[in-house]
């Protein structure tokens, strides 16, 4: 008996040093931030091609967004070389850079396929430096339960006025609202915020001003014919509330095509680019883009893996399984014709696009833009005092950045 | 002192990884919990600021109140309905060995995956809506997870769901250590139930009550994995308002006064809670 | 069969079945096709069944293989470490007099007090810096503080509980002191280290909190779940909460006679 546990033991503390000293890696480590149904493509139609023509094997991790950097300042302290390429949300970037976590990529900009929208490129230099390569370009599109706008002959709103006159006839025709717009909180609500103040004409990061003001008064005056389902809604669930008919009409990124209309069926929903404000249609262009770790160890490798995934080839690809927007604009040839519209609304809500400016303190601008949604909007507070107050809180928090 | 270490060197040397390990995995995590706390983001040096930013803020204050409303609202609906359950358990006498199983469940369910199940059960298309509905007890479906006084309701209910039959484990074993002998005098007496239950069960279980109370207020106060599937941002309790301040925010200073507080709540409440209500159940080693 | 007998059954089977419900829910989603729950109002019986969920999850390949190994790995490495510091432990412990006894085992509830939320985060922080963070060593040494106490109480209560004539007997025999306990203290009190390791297996096996702040590329079961629940994927989160599930249950119902309630809790009433 004791023999057997002392040879267990050993056995298994050899298991167990061999797992953490594990030898000299051969795969190429890649780091992106997806959903199953993503991962599924990438697993099996996008990394075998790439493994096959040039000889290397991928392996593969899950990181969500804006946790790249803590990963990265964890290996760089430890001495080892774990990522070789990742794929990262386009405002989480400024930590990377101002730690130097990352590689500056200038010199290969001439072998960006030509293809490549320019102004993809141009919007991720920071100081005419080129760390990212783009990847994903990704704008929301706006959801409609076509089947309810035809009930009650409501036009697809164009503007906010056309909005708020929606939601008043779902409120009034069934005693609950259908409008459902993202309050769950941070990265979410957000982005949805700064695209209401773009369309305000307002400078989002300025927070109190003129448009800004304008944004919350009238999103003041949409909540009470607001989806109820409104206070949970985020990325994820606006799919469902939208699915299950809670609510006629929401925001999602251009992913919810799949989700709802190719696996759930449901042929009620239609899209489009979504509303205009006082100054105009605005879209807050994310997605993700592409860069390589400081200490990656095989450079040559990425960067090869960068292009492979730049190519036509692979954003077709991406086009056709994940309904992606492309970066490149000969991917759409191969798109089926019930997705042709939906990349219609997704082209024309990017050509209404904008990026977003890169801050590193995005993360304290984010929890305080939702609070200031959560009090204004769900609670109906003043809106300049409390405007004012959270930018005031933000100034303080910004101090963490510096 | 020295003739003590001497007649105790062996165990002495047993006892010594295990003082280390908590000195370096717990002692010091809570002085840097401390440190961290009172430091000054931009400078470094000693500061205050980081409670005074926390107390100025009425996210805060939401997270402090909805930790004391779910610490002692499911602490109540537990010891309740756990005592009930004993006494009930305890009055079929032998035969529930197998109802004693079915009550082991939930505890072989890991608090997480508890989490993802009360998910299922009180999502607004979910099955106690569903149920409700059904029996026609509500006309329309209730928003539970929406992060109002219903939600707090909801983590109670789901916290106690998990908790209450271990709570009931425990009183089941005091109640089966009192002498039965006391009960049986007691009725020849002439007492009536419930003074029985009031004079004689209730003191005697006391210890066994106290041990429930302090386990599970603990536990209580420190909620987490709960609150963080069913609610995330929805309904902060000061936990994950900690965990969301540091990993969601960046926030470490802030998040790290916050851990503090919680902290020092479960101290006082312990303290207090002795303080008043007796130590029999410390003592009981 | 007397009235109140009569009703202190419909009330513990009532509460059985609210027990039993949620976890009935779980299983079912897990098996249901897809149009069973996504629709108005889903059946309260499997009316369609599948292991399409489950055969999903096994064939994403290492997205599952990965986790179930970090988190099999972390738990085994933890269960051993766990014993190699609690066994002396509690031995030591429990070879004390009444004072310290009671000194000690209170040092070690009180660790039990920390939220764990202010201690993660200063590890997370020296873990980023040490090199320790998103690692498995890194994991198995957060997942001891909440191990050790738990396994400590189980074997203080076992060592208490063990004849001492029976060692004396064996120092007589011309054991040393380490020779008695590895010759006869550890054989005879075998079961409960079996429990005591088990319990440390579980409780690495479903942690979530520690996991939580010291992962991110290499994630355990339960963080997984909490990613799959995250992007409202109810499918994976259900299958997945069974998968983590089935250990567990197992184990506690193996153990069901040994447990005592403050096991479970790592009571102060060791």
């Amino acid at each position: 008996m004791h023999l057997a546990m002392r040879r267990l033991l050993i056995l298994f503390l050899l298991v167990f040093v061999s797992g953490c000293v594990s030898g000299e890696r051969d795969t190429l480590n890649v780091v992106m931030n997806l959903t199953e149904e993503e991962w599924k493509v990438f697993r099996e139609d996008v990394f075998p091609r790439f493994e096959s023509r040039y000889g290397i094997k991928i392996k593969s991790y899950q990181i969500p967004s804006g946790k790249l950097a803590t990963k990265l300042e964890a290996l760089i302290h430890a001495g080892k070389s774990e990522i070789d390429v990742f794929a990262q949300d386009n405002m989480s970037l400024a930590a990377l850079v101002n730690k130097g976590l990352i590689q500056e990529l200038s010199a290969y900009e001439s072998k960006i396929p030509e293809a490549v929208v320019p102004s993809l490129c141009r919007s991720i230099k920071l100081e005419d430096k080129l760390f990212f390569m783009p990847f994903r370009p990704n704008v929301q599109i706006t959801y409609i339960n076509k089947e309810a706008f035809d009930r009650y002959q409501l036009p697809v709103p164009a503007t906010w006025d056309k909005l708020l006159e929606a939601a008043k006839t779902f409120k009034e025709n069934e005693g609950i609202g259908r409008v459902v717009i993202k309050g769950y909180g941070g990265n979410p609500t957000a982005t949805q915020i700064y695209e209401f103040i773009l369309q305000a004409g307002g400078d989002p990061y300025a927070f109190d001003d003129e448009g800004c003001i304008r944004a919350f008064k009238f999103l003041q005056k949409l909540k009470p014919y607001l989806s109820p389902e409104s206070q949970r809604a985020k990325w994820d669930t606006v799919n469902d509330i939208l699915g299950k008919g809670e609510a006629y009409i929401g925001q999602n990124w251009p992913f919810g095509v799949l989700i709802l209309i190719k696996d759930y069926g449901l042929d009620f929903i239609e899209t489009y680019s979504g509303w205009a404000g006082p100054a105009g249609e605005y879209h807050v262009v994310g997605g993700d883009v592409l860069g390589i770790p400081s200490n990656a160890k095989f450079k040559e490798k990425a960067l090869d893996f960068i292009f492979f995934l730049q190519s036509r080839e692979v954003q077709e690809i991406l086009v056709k399984e994940l309904g992606w927007p492309s970066i490149r604009e000969d991917a759409y040839a191969q798109v089926a014709d019930w997705q042709k519209p939906h990349f219609e609304s997704v082209k024309r809500a990017l050509r209404k696009g904008v990026f977003r400016k890169n801050v590193a303190w995005w993360p304290a601008y984010k929890k305080y833009v939702s609070r200031a949604f959560q009090d204004i909007v769900m609670e109906g507070k003043q809106v300049i005092p409390t405007l004012r107050h959270f930018k005031k809180k933000l100034e303080e928090e910004k101090a963490l950045y510096k | 002192m020295y003739s003590l270490c001497k007649a105790y060197r062996f165990e002495i040397i047993c006892v010594l990884p295990i003082l280390l390990y908590l000195f370096v995995f717990t002692f010091l995590p809570v002085a840097g919990v401390f440190k961290i706390s009172f430091t000054d983001s931009a400078s470094g040096d000693f500061t205050f600021d980081n409670f005074k930013i926390l107390l100025g803020q009425q996210e805060f204050h939401t997270a402090f109140i909805n930790t004391l409303i779910i610490a002692l609202g499911s602490l109540t609906l537990e010891i309740g309905l756990g005592l009930l359950l004993a006494m009930v358990l305890s009055f079929q006498g032998r035969r529930t060995g197998f109802l004693k199983s079915f009550f082991m469940l939930p505890l072989a369910i890991p608090t997480v995956v508890a989490a993802v199940i009360m998910s299922y059960m009180f999502s607004s298309s979910g099955w106690v809506n569903r149920i409700l509905l059904d029996l026609g007890i509500i006309g329309e479906k209730i928003l539970w997870l929406s992060g109002d006084y219903k939600s707090l309701f909801t983590v109670i209910v789901a916290d106690s769901w998990k908790v209450t039959p271990l709570v009931m484990l425990i009183l089941l074993a005091g109640l089966q250590s009192i002498d039965r002998q006391l009960f049986k005098a007691a009725k020849i007496d002439g007492a009536k139930p419930f003074y029985i239950f009031r004079r004689i069960t209730l003191p005697l279980l006391m210890p066994s009550i106290t041990a429930a109370v302090i386990i599970r207020g603990i536990d209580a106060f420190r909620i987490f994995s709960l609150a963080l599937v069913l609610m995330g941002e929805n309904l902060k309790v000061i936990g994950t308002f900690a965990y969301l301040e540091f990993s969601e925010y960046n926030n470490q200073y802030l998040s790290a006064a916050s851990a503090l507080i919680l902290f020092l709540i479960i101290m006082t409440a312990v303290l207090v809670y002795i303080r008043f209500v007796g130590k029999k159940g410390l003592e009981a080693t | 069969m007397s009235r109140a007998k009569l009703g202190a059954w419909i009330i513990s089977i009532v509460f059985v079945v609210l027990l039993l419900f949620p976890l009935y829910i779980m299983f079912k989603i897990s098996v249901s096709a897809p149009h069973d729950v996504f629709r108005e109002s889903p059946p309260y019986f499997i009316e369609n069944f599948t292991w399409q969920h489950f055969r999903n999850v096994l064939a994403s390949g290492e997205a599952f293989y990965a986790p179930l190994s970090k988190s099999f790995i972390t738990a085994i490495a933890a269960t051993f470490l766990s014993l190699l510091i609690a066994v002396p432990a509690a031995y030591g412990i429990s070879r004390f007099d009444v004072k310290l006894r009671y000194i000690l085992i209170l040092i070690i509830f009180m660790s039990r007090m920390v939220p764990e939320v202010s201690i993660a985060l200063p590890i997370s922080i020296t873990f980023i810096r040490m090199g320790l963070f998103d690692t498995t060593l890194g994991l198995v040494l957060a997942h001891l503080i909440r191990i050790l106490p738990v396994s400590c109480f189980i074997l203080v209560s076992v060592f208490g509980e063990f004849p001492l004539s029976l060692e004396r007997q064996a120092r007589i025999d011309g054991y040393s002191r380490i020779g008695a306990i590895r010759k006869v203290v550890l054989p005879l009190s075998l079961t409960g280290l079996v429990v005591a390791g088990l319990f440390s297996f579980i409780l690495s096996w479903d942690e979530f909190i520690y996991a939580s702040y010291l992962t991110l590329a290499e994630p355990t079961m339960p963080i997984k779940m909490y990613y799959y629940i995250s992007r409202g994927n109810i499918f994976s989160s259900a299958t997945y909460a069974v998968i983590i599930t089935i250990p567990v249950l197992i184990i506690t119902f193996s153990l069901q006679r040994y447990i005592k309630p403050e096991y479970l809790s790592g009571s102060v009433k060791g």
